[in-house]
C-alpha cells in the first residue's frame, strides 16, 4: 500500500508537472483525501502504486466537477427529477 | 439479386413480394459477417443456428400468407448487452465472458415477433463504458475497426453495431446509449442511428448501466429504416410523412470543430435552410454535463456494486475501467440528489426551448473517427452540452451522415427533439436524407 508520505510526494510531483517547476503543488482537498483513504482502506490490496496515483487523479478531477455542481443555485423546493 | 447494402425497407419489400428467400438472405449476411466481421472485431458471436431457424420460419410464414411486416425475414445484430437465449451475453467484459441467460431481452422478443432474424451479437465496449475507459480497445472482442479506415475506431460503446451496419454485415443493428453510444458510432461509421426517448423502449433483459439514462435504439442505413425498427420494438407508430419543421441550429454545441467537419456542417446547414425554417438557438448554460456524469457514475457504481466489491472489476481490460468504479462508489448521496434536482430545472428549460422549435440540430461530433490508439481522456475530452443535456433529459436524437472529410472519413449531423417526439426527429432526418446521398455511400471493405 502506498503510504501517506508517498502519496503526498506523488501528488507534489504531479502538481509540479502540472503547474511548472518551482510552483507549489495544488492543495489536496480534505474530502478528496478522505475518499482516497476510504478506497485504499477497503480495497488497497487490489492496486499497484501506479494505480493509486491514477485513483487520486480521478478523485481530484471528480472533486473539481462536484465543486462546480454544488455552486449551482437551487431553491429548497426544487425536487429531484422523476 | 444483391441484397448487400439494401435498406431495410427495400430488402423487406423484396422479401414481401417473395422475390428473394429469407433463408438466402440470412445465409448471405451470415457468410459476410463471418468473413468480414472477424476482421473488424464487429461481433461477439454469430447466432447462426437461431438465424437459420428464424429465417426458415419467416420463409414458411410468408409462403403461407402470414406476412408480419417490413422486418419479416430481415437480418439484424443486437448489441451484446441484450440477453439472447442459448448464446453468451458477455456485456463486452471479461468477468462476464461465459454469462448465459435462458431468456430473450424484450427487444429481441419484439423483433422475433416482427419476424426479424437475429444473426449475431454485436461487440461493444466493456460494460458499455460504465466504469470509464481510455482506449477504443476496451472490449472483450478487441477494438472495433472502422470500415471506412481500419486504423480508426468505430467509437463506442455500440462499437460493433456501428461497424456491422457500416460494413453492410446486416441491414440494421440494435445499439444502446447512456451518453453518446449510438450517436457517436453512427457519426464515426457513417450510418443513421436513433436514440429514442428514455423509457420508449423496454430495457428488460438489457444490461443496466444507468437506470435513469439507458436507452435502446436502432442503427441502420437510413433514418427511415430507424423509424421502421423503432416501431417494431416500442409502441411508437412510425409514418413517413412530410412535416413542416422549425429547426433550431445550436450555436454552442461545440467549441473547437475540425476544419473538415466545419465545412461539412456548413454545407449541411445550407441544405436545411433550403428546405425548412432554421433559426439560431443557444443551449442554456449550467453544470448539466457534470450532473449527467454524476448520475451515470453513481448509478453505474450501484449497478456493478458486486463487481466492484469483489475486486473482479480489475479483470476489465481498460486501465481506467479497472479503477473508475471504486472512485464512483465514493460520490456522496447528497451530490447524486443535487444532480437530480438540477435535472428538474434543466427539463423545464428544455421543454420551453421546444416551444420555439421542433428539433435542435448540430454536428454530431466536432471530429471525425480517431485512431484506435487515441487516448480518449486526453484527446477527446471536449465538452458535449447537447449530448449531455439530451441524454440527461431523456430526449430523442438521431445522427445521420452529413459528408466526408478529405481523408474519406464520415461526419454526421444530429437532430434532437422533445421527449416522445421521435416523429419530428425522424422527419428532420428524412428531410435531410431526401436531399443528400451521403447515407448511400459504401465503405471500401473487401467482400
Amino acid at each position: 500500500m502506498i503510504t501517506r508520505r508517498d502519496f503526498f510526494v506523488t501528488t507534489a510531483v504531479a502538481g509540479v508537472a502540472a503547474t511548472g517547476v518551482g510552483q507549489a503543488p495544488p492543495p489536496v482537498p480534505p474530502e478528496a483525501l478522505a475518499r482516497y483513504e476510504w478506497i485504499l482502506r477497503k480495497w488497497g490490496a487490489n492496486f499497484t502504486d501506479e494505480q493509486k496515483v491514477d485513483i487520486m487523479r480521478m478523485i481530484m478531477d471528480n472533486e473539481r466537477s462536484l465543486v462546480t455542481m454544488r455552486a449551482f443555485p437551487l431553491s429548497n423546493g426544487t425536487e429531484p427529477a422523476k | 439479386m444483391n441484397v448487400v447494402g439494401m435498406s431495410v425497407r427495400e430488402l423487406g419489400e423484396h422479401i414481401r413480394k417473395r422475390e428473394i428467400s429469407p433463408v438466402e438472405v440470412a445465409q448471405t449476411f451470415l457468410d459476410r459477417s463471418d468473413r468480414i466481421g472477424s476482421k473488424l472485431n464487429a461481433y461477439a458471436t454469430l447466432t447462426r443456428e437461431r438465424a437459420m431457424n428464424e429465417a426458415r420460419l419467416a420463409e414458411s410464414e410468408i409462403a403461407a400468407g402470414r406476412y408480419r411486416g417490413p422486418l419479416h425475414g430481415v437480418p439484424y445484430a443486437a448489441k451484446d448487452l441484450l440477453a439472447a437465449k442459448g448464446y453468451p451475453t458477455t456485456w463486452g467484459a471479461r468477468p462476464f465472458a461465459k454469462q448465459m441467460f435462458d431468456y430473450d431481452a424484450a427487444v429481441i422478443r419484439s423483433l422475433h415477433e416482427a419476424g426479424a432474424v437475429l444473426i449475431g451479437k454485436a461487440a461493444m465496449i466493456e460494460l458499455a463504458g460504465g466504469m470509464g475507459y481510455r482506449y477504443g480497445t476496451a472490449s472483450l472482442q478487441g477494438g472495433a475497426k472502422n470500415p471506412w479506415n481500419e486504423a480508426c475506431w468505430t467509437c463506442g460503446s455500440s462499437s460493433g453495431s456501428g461497424a456491422i451496419v457500416a460494413a453492410m454485415l446486416a441491414p440494421f443493428a440494435i445499439g444502446t446509449e447512456t451518453w453518446g453510444s449510438i450517436v457517436c458510432p453512427s457519426a464515426y461509421c457513417g450510418v443513421s442511428g436513433l436514440r429514442p426517448t428514455y423509457d420508449r423502449v423496454s430495457r428488460e433483459g438489457a444490461m443496466a448501466l444507468s437506470y435513469s439514462m439507458d436507452k435502446i435504439g436502432p442503427m441502420a442505413r437510413t433514418a427511415d429504416d430507424c423509424g421502421i425498427v423503432l416501431s417494431a420494438i416500442s409502441s411508437f407508430k412510425y409514418a413517413r410523412a412530410p412535416h413542416a419543421l422549425r429547426i433550431g441550429w445550436v450555436t454552442n454545441a461545440w467549441k473547437d470543430v475540425q476544419p473538415d467537419i466545419q465545412r461539412i456542417t456548413s454545407d449541411a446547414l445550407n441544405v436545411l435552410r433550403a428546405h425548412a425554417k432554421v433559426e439560431e438557438i443557444a443551449l442554456p448554460e449550467g453544470p448539466w454535463e457534470i450532473a449527467a456524469g454524476t448520475t451515470i457514475s453513481v448509478e453505474g457504481a450501484s449497478a456493478f456494486d458486486s463487481l466492484i466489491e469483489s475486486g473482479r472489476v480489475s479483470e476489465l481490460i481498460d486501465p481506467a475501467g479497472k479503477l473508475g468504479g471504486y472512485v464512483n462508489s465514493t460520490i456522496s448521496g447528497a451530490d447524486y440528489v443535487r444532480a437530480q434536482r438540477i435535472r428538474t430545472l434543466l427539463k423545464a428549460k428544455m421543454a420551453d426551448m421546444f416551444k420555439q422549435v421542433d428539433v435542435l440540430a448540430a454536428a454530431s461530433l466536432p471530429v471525425a473517427a480517431t485512431t484506435m490508439e487515441t487516448n480518449l481522456e486526453t484527446e477527446l475530452a471536449f465538452s458535449d452540452p447537447l449530448g449531455g443535456i439530451g441524454n440527461f433529459c431523456g430526449l430523442p436524437a438521431i445522427s445521420v451522415p452529413s459528408g466526408f472529410t478529405s481523408k474519406g472519413l464520415p461526419a454526421g449531423i444530429q437532430f434532437v427533439g422533445a421527449a416522445n417526439d421521435e416523429d419530428a426527429v425522424l422527419a428532420a432526418a428524412n428531410l435531410f436524407q431526401s436531399h443528400t446521398s451521403w447515407h448511400m455511400r459504401q465503405p471500401p471493405v473487401s467482400s
